[in-house]
């Protein structure tokens, strides 16, 4: 997990519990906070599907997301592009309505010179967000997590896939390439964590809530995914092993295949004529070890990118969750003076 | 052309192409060579190391079976070279699951260092990759760099006698009292990553090297661990109770392991020589 990625979730979890401040969408409001409870729900449904679809067992024979784009690059998008809601109708260019927009920093550049502001005014706001910019209709945002999830999960992934240049100003690349199913089957997966993220947001879109409970709340939050990374952490090492072991055999009958080429051609440069069949066989036995080993090590790559996540999320969850136990303690002397 | 030809011409060109990469194998003429046996599963592995001797003719004698750089374009040296008094060394680095073989050649005139000739053997088991390099260094400079980024742990070792300027510890490589203490192969920095679990043992020409299995865990798991055991103890100081870490893959060592010193050093020296006695090493 990057550096950059801990210090934009510790921001965008202190802008949720800080600036939120149980405001509704208030109308018009189109730059947004960034700290509110549906931008929060969007970037955690991003981080979501990230981990689903990294977390995605390997299958040899089929197609899978992260054969079509970099994992990484996407959670790069999560982490970089900076999101928000707005009650504003939103369209796309032929005029129909979407649940979210995404802008570009150089569509980004156009919009805010058109609204007026100065060069350097515009450079302070992208830096901010290199990734560009996601605003989301939220009304739209919220029917859909409460009526069909699926759908919800489909419009994170194409917008962040926009981010990555990879969708066009339309469903239908994402729609065709992942249909309605496979998000159904994000849904199913869809952890407890998540759900109680969405629940939060809805209740405190609705009532007002102290610091102190917010901050309690984030702690549950946390400690509950610690213990889903922790179990699931321990799992992958469990069934990491017998991947290991594998491409450890694999290695070495490579190796011994490749020995056993050698020791036919002996020391000169052609082949004797006696060893050229032996030479052939041994060629044969180490281009199929070679393709063996390479399968072996596709299926321990995908195995260490997921304990290699987990185990950042681990450290990134612990180190936010000392910060804000500490912030607790602060608010909580505080409020005695 | 019936299909038997086209069969034939196909396996030709294979060949060929097969010798070819191993021809452009950027490499000196040493080596370690044949009578190979890898178990990286059940950890166990042999190797006969050699050091092909390159006549003034440029010609390698060598041994059949010869693996790897052994292979590899052959340089002679200038005869004033050969002349010259060498110290040659074999050392191992690494761990299980990414082990390097070295082999180096000093060149000495005297108390200096005039030349370094090297080759090394990599095992990156777990990403499945290969590598083989070998090549020589001349000039202090470029000596000193190629040491440096090589053998750090032996530079480090270097005592303060030799170390009046930038580049004057390569002339440790030539002294006598490296010579006593590595005149024998050794392993440097192995030790420190795996301890007494690993064990070498030379036999007949051939290196034996084992590892207890039932200890060993590769890097990314020993961070796992690690990391899983961090969470543990510091969430229980927030009343989080997680489960205790357990070994998921208990495993009994390896036989040849447990019996290692029996099959390997009956009537045999502990260590010793890995080069022909001529060689006066």
């Amino acid at each position: 997990m990057t550096r950059s990625l801990r210090v934009s979730i510790l921001f965008l979890i202190c802008g949720f519990i800080f600036t939120s401040d149980a405001s509704p969408i208030r109308k018009g409001e189109w730059s947004g906070s960034g700290g509110d409870g549906y931008a929060f729900v969007f970037t955690n449904l991003g981080y979501r599907l990230h981990r689903e679809l990294l977390m995605e067992p390997y299958k040899p024979h089929q197609r899978q997301v992260r054969d079509d784009m970099s994992l990484a690059h996407f959670l790069g998008a999560v982490d970089n592009t900076k999101v928000i809601v707005t009650s504003e109708d939103i369209a796309d260019k032929h005029g129909h309505e979407q649940t979210a927009i995404y802008y570009s920093p150089d569509e980004l550049r156009a919009l805010y010179k058109k609204k007026g502001k100065s060069r350097s005014e515009i450079e302070t706001i992208i830096k901010d967000f290199p990734g560009g910019l996601i605003v989301v209709q939220g009304e739209r945002f919220q029917n859909e997590l409460r009526e069909n999830m699926a759908a919800a999960f489909a419009t994170v992934f194409h917008e962040y896939r926009r981010v990555l240049g990879l969708e066009e100003d339309n469903y239908r690349s994402s729609a065709s390439r992942y249909d309605l199913e496979f998000f159904e089957d994000l849904q199913h997966k869809f952890s407890s964590v998540t759900q109680e993220v969405v629940r939060q947001a809805r209740q405190e879109d609705q009532i007002a809530v102290s610091k102190m409970e917010k901050i309690d709340r984030e702690k549950q939050r946390i400690e509950k995914e610690l213990k889903e990374d922790y179990a699931e952490l321990a799992q992958v090492r469990k069934s990491r092993r017998p991947f290991v072991d594998a491409a450890r055999k694999s290695y070495s009958k490579l190796m011994n295949a490749y020995a056993d080429v050698l020791d036919t051609m002996g020391i000169v440069a052609m082949p004797f004529p006696s060893a050229y069949s032996d030479t052939v066989s041994a060629l044969g036995e180490a281009g199929s070890a070679g393709m063996d080993m390479e399968q072996k090590l596709s299926e321990l790559e995908v195995i260490n990118l997921q304990s290699q996540f987990l185990e950042g999320n681990i450290r990134r969850n612990m180190d936010f969750y000392e910060k804000i136990d500490l912030l607790r303690q602060k608010l909580f002397l505080d409020s005695l003076k | 052309m019936s299909d038997l030809e086209i069969d034939k011409i196909a396996k030709e060109w294979g060949l060929l192409i097969l010798l070819s990469l191993l021809f452009s194998m950027k490499s000196y003429a040493y080596g370690v060579s044949a009578k190979l046996d890898f178990d990286f599963y059940n950890g166990y592995v042999q190797i006969e190391p050699m050091i092909p001797e390159v006549q003034k003719n440029g010609v390698m004698a060598g041994r059949q079976s010869c693996f790897g750089l052994c292979f590899g374009g052959i340089k002679s040296e200038p005869e004033s070279r050969m002349t010259s008094e060498k110290n040659s060394y074999f050392f191992l680095s690494g761990n299980p699951d990414d082990l390097t073989f070295f082999v180096f050649n000093f060149t000495c005139r005297g108390p200096k260092l005039l030349v370094v000739s090297y080759a090394f053997h990599q095992f990156q088991v777990l990403k499945g990759q290969f590598i083989v390099e070998g090549t020589y260094a001349s000039g202090p400079e470029v000596v000193s760099n190629v040491l440096n980024s090589l053998l750090p742990s032996l530079v480090e070792r270097t005592p303060q006698k030799y170390l009046s300027t930038r580049t004057s510890h390569i002339h440790y490589f030539c002294s006598p009292e490296f010579r006593q203490q590595y005149q024998e192969f050794s392993i440097y920095d192995l030790a420190r990553g795996f301890g007494p679990h690993f064990l070498v043992k030379y036999k007949k020409g051939v290196i034996h090297l084992a590892w207890d299995t039932s200890v060993w865990r590769d890097r990314q798991d020993q961070r796992i661990s690690q990391t899983l055991e961090e969470t543990r103890i510091k969430m229980a100081q927030y009343g989080l109770i997680l489960p205790p870490v357990e070994d998921p893959f208990q495993r009994k060592p390896d036989p040849r392991f447990l019996h290692f010193f029996d099959d390997v050093s009956e009537s045999q020296p502990q260590s010793g020589s890995l080069f022909p006695e001529e060689w006066g090493l």
